[in-house]
């Protein structure tokens, strides 16, 4: 399965779980409900962010040999 | 910020963070940075981050200053930063000044992580402009990072600019209106019932906004226990990329807006406008005011001829549309002195937050060294049935000079405005009525009639002791 399903699916997990949220109270203290979110998500964005990087890096690396074996033969 | 002397003074927003807080002497501003919070502080300075924020623009620059000045005990150090030149909130800014400090709030703590920190605090309010530029204001928000732990100021963040974002640009532009009242952000369960459907289709605003708003009601009232290495530094870098996208992918078109187009759509010609332009620069000469605002500034045409000389000009309209585009306009030619915000003569921003001390109202960051009032009065008239001693004794509270025109009722834009209404139920619109009223607040130094109308530019100065309306 591709990253990119695989962040789909876990998406659509993660909506389907909290669908069965009960009704929030404003007295009580909405950061814990922030911090569950990060914590639930955390491996969707480390996930996300390691792909990304990586895919930078190649970008760059590609750029950068395209550049050195250009016609003008000047390195970047 | 006006001049003052006598003991310091503490600023009323500065409360909340036991690791110091601000306060004003003799005019300057100073924070006081308390042993709590002395760790953080060095660790900011000793990591080379400071130097790196203050470098890219993205953070106050300050000096360390005696620590005799500290007016409490418990002082690691005092820090004189560089005061905004004019403090404004988000609920002032246009949809593009809400999105460029939401950019910089999370470039701040993009950088603040590859160094070991971490922003404690994600406010709106903890941004100010300086021109077109923002930077973050709270030198003492930057924590040492724990990694494992989540971002602690996810909530308002999500809050204080990406709920506001989004409604602005997917729902109604007047739904930022809301950051008035709920002065610690929207709550995200009002942002997602009001956001239209296909906003959730979006994967950032669906995590950010509606799960989000879904755990906070799942979890509300229980104690999440947050586990060693719960949330990796890759998870938190991942966190800011994703915020960072889906701030960037937020747009609004400022258009449709009864005032975007005014200037297109204005009776006089071009020989009059510089003719206008050339009598209001005249005026201002004889003034010399370092600081103008610019009442009812639609998109800032006479903002850029006092900021030919002043040195800040606060232009001011009611209309974000015409904001935005004289923010855009002021991006592009790279203006420093001209800060466009959001603000309605009819309803102005108020005392707000605890003990009335936490937001200035308007008047408060008041009085101005000159204001421009140009084609303003009659819509004040005519839009709110003000008289014009009222409008003359407001605008005698807010500037010490005063650059007012005049607009005869028989001008085809008063006839517009008057289309749909009855002139019997009016104020007397009459330059006898319109001079006698301002008599009584301000002196007339200028008088200067407009070219191809029967409008009249006048320069004026506040007395001294204006007397009740």
């Amino acid at each position: 399965m591709s990253a990119g399903r695989k962040c789909i699916l876990s998406l659509l997990i993660l909506v389907l779980g909290l669908l069965w949220a009960r009704p929030a109270w404003a007295y009580l203290d909405p950061g814990a409900g922030s911090y569950a979110l990060q914590i639930i998500i955390a491996s969707l964005l480390g996930g996300a962010f390691f792909l990304r990087s990586q895919w930078r890096r190649l970008k760059s690396f590609f750029q950068r040999k395209r550049h050195q074996d250009g016609p003008d033969g000047h390195a970047g | 910020m006006p001049a003052e002397t006598g003991g310091p003074r503490r600023l009323g927003a500065s409360f909340r963070d036991p690791a110091g807080f601000v306060f004003a002497q003799d005019g300057t501003l100073y924070r006081q940075v308390n042993l709590a919070g002395a760790a953080d502080y060095d660790l900011l300075m000793s990591s080379g981050l400071y130097q790196e924020l203050v470098q890219a623009g993205l953070l106050v620059a300050h000096e360390e200053a005696p620590l005799e000045l500290a007016p409490e005990p418990g002082t690691h150090k005092v820090l004189r930063p560089q005061a905004a030149p004019f403090v404004s909130y988000p609920y002032e800014w246009c949809f593009g000044q809400l999105k460029e400090a939401a950019l910089t709030t999370l470039e701040v703590q993009r950088r603040a992580l590859v160094r070991g920190l971490c922003l404690k605090d994600a406010s709106a309010y903890n941004v100010q402009f300086w021109g077109v530029r923002p930077m973050l204001i709270d030198t003492l928000s930057l924590e040492r990072y724990q990694e494992g732990r989540p971002w602690v100021a996810y909530r308002q963040f999500c809050s204080h600019f990406l709920a506001p974002l989004a409604l602005m640009a997917l729902k109604d532009w007047r739904l930022g209106r809301l950051l008035r009242i709920d002065l610690d952000g929207l709550p995200l369960d009002l942002a997602q019932a009001l956001l239209p459907r296909r906003a959730l289709l979006s994967p950032g605003l669906l995590m950010h906004i509606g799960l989000h708003a879904k755990s906070q009601a799942r979890f509300g009232d229980r104690k999440v226990e947050v586990k060693d290495k719960a949330f990796s530094r890759r998870a938190m870098l991942g966190l800011v990329e994703s915020l960072q996208g889906a701030v960037q992918r937020l747009s609004w078109r400022p258009q449709g807006t009864p005032w975007a187009a005014y200037y297109d759509d204005t009776n006089y010609s071009q020989a009059a406008a510089r003719n206008k332009a050339e009598l209001v620069r005249q005026m201002l000469a004889a003034a010399g005011p370092r600081t103008v605002w610019d009442l009812g500034a639609n998109t800032g045409l006479y903002s850029r001829v006092a900021a030919e000389t002043a040195g800040l000009v606060v232009s001011f309209d009611l209309d974000m549309a015409a904001v935005e585009q004289n923010f855009r306009r002021c991006q592009q030619d790279g203006e420093r002195r001209i800060l466009p915000l959001v603000m309605d003569l009819n309803n102005p921003s108020p005392d707000l937050g605890w003990d009335w001390c936490e937001r200035d109202s308007l008047a408060v960051r008041g009085p101005a060294e000159a204001a421009l009032a140009l084609a303003l009065v009659h819509h004040l008239v005519i839009g709110n049935n003000l008289p014009f001693a009222r409008i003359a004794a407001l605008l005698a509270r807010l500037c010490r000079w005063l650059v007012v025109e005049y607009i005869p009722p028989d001008d085809s834009q008063v006839q517009r405005l008057l289309a749909n209404r009855q002139a019997a139920g009016l104020h007397d619109l009459s330059l006898e009525a319109f001079e006698a009223a301002f008599g009584r607040f301000f002196q007339v130094q200028q008088s200067r009639p407009l070219a191809e109308s029967g409008r009249v530019l006048y320069l004026m100065r506040a007395k001294e002791k204006t007397e009740k309306t």
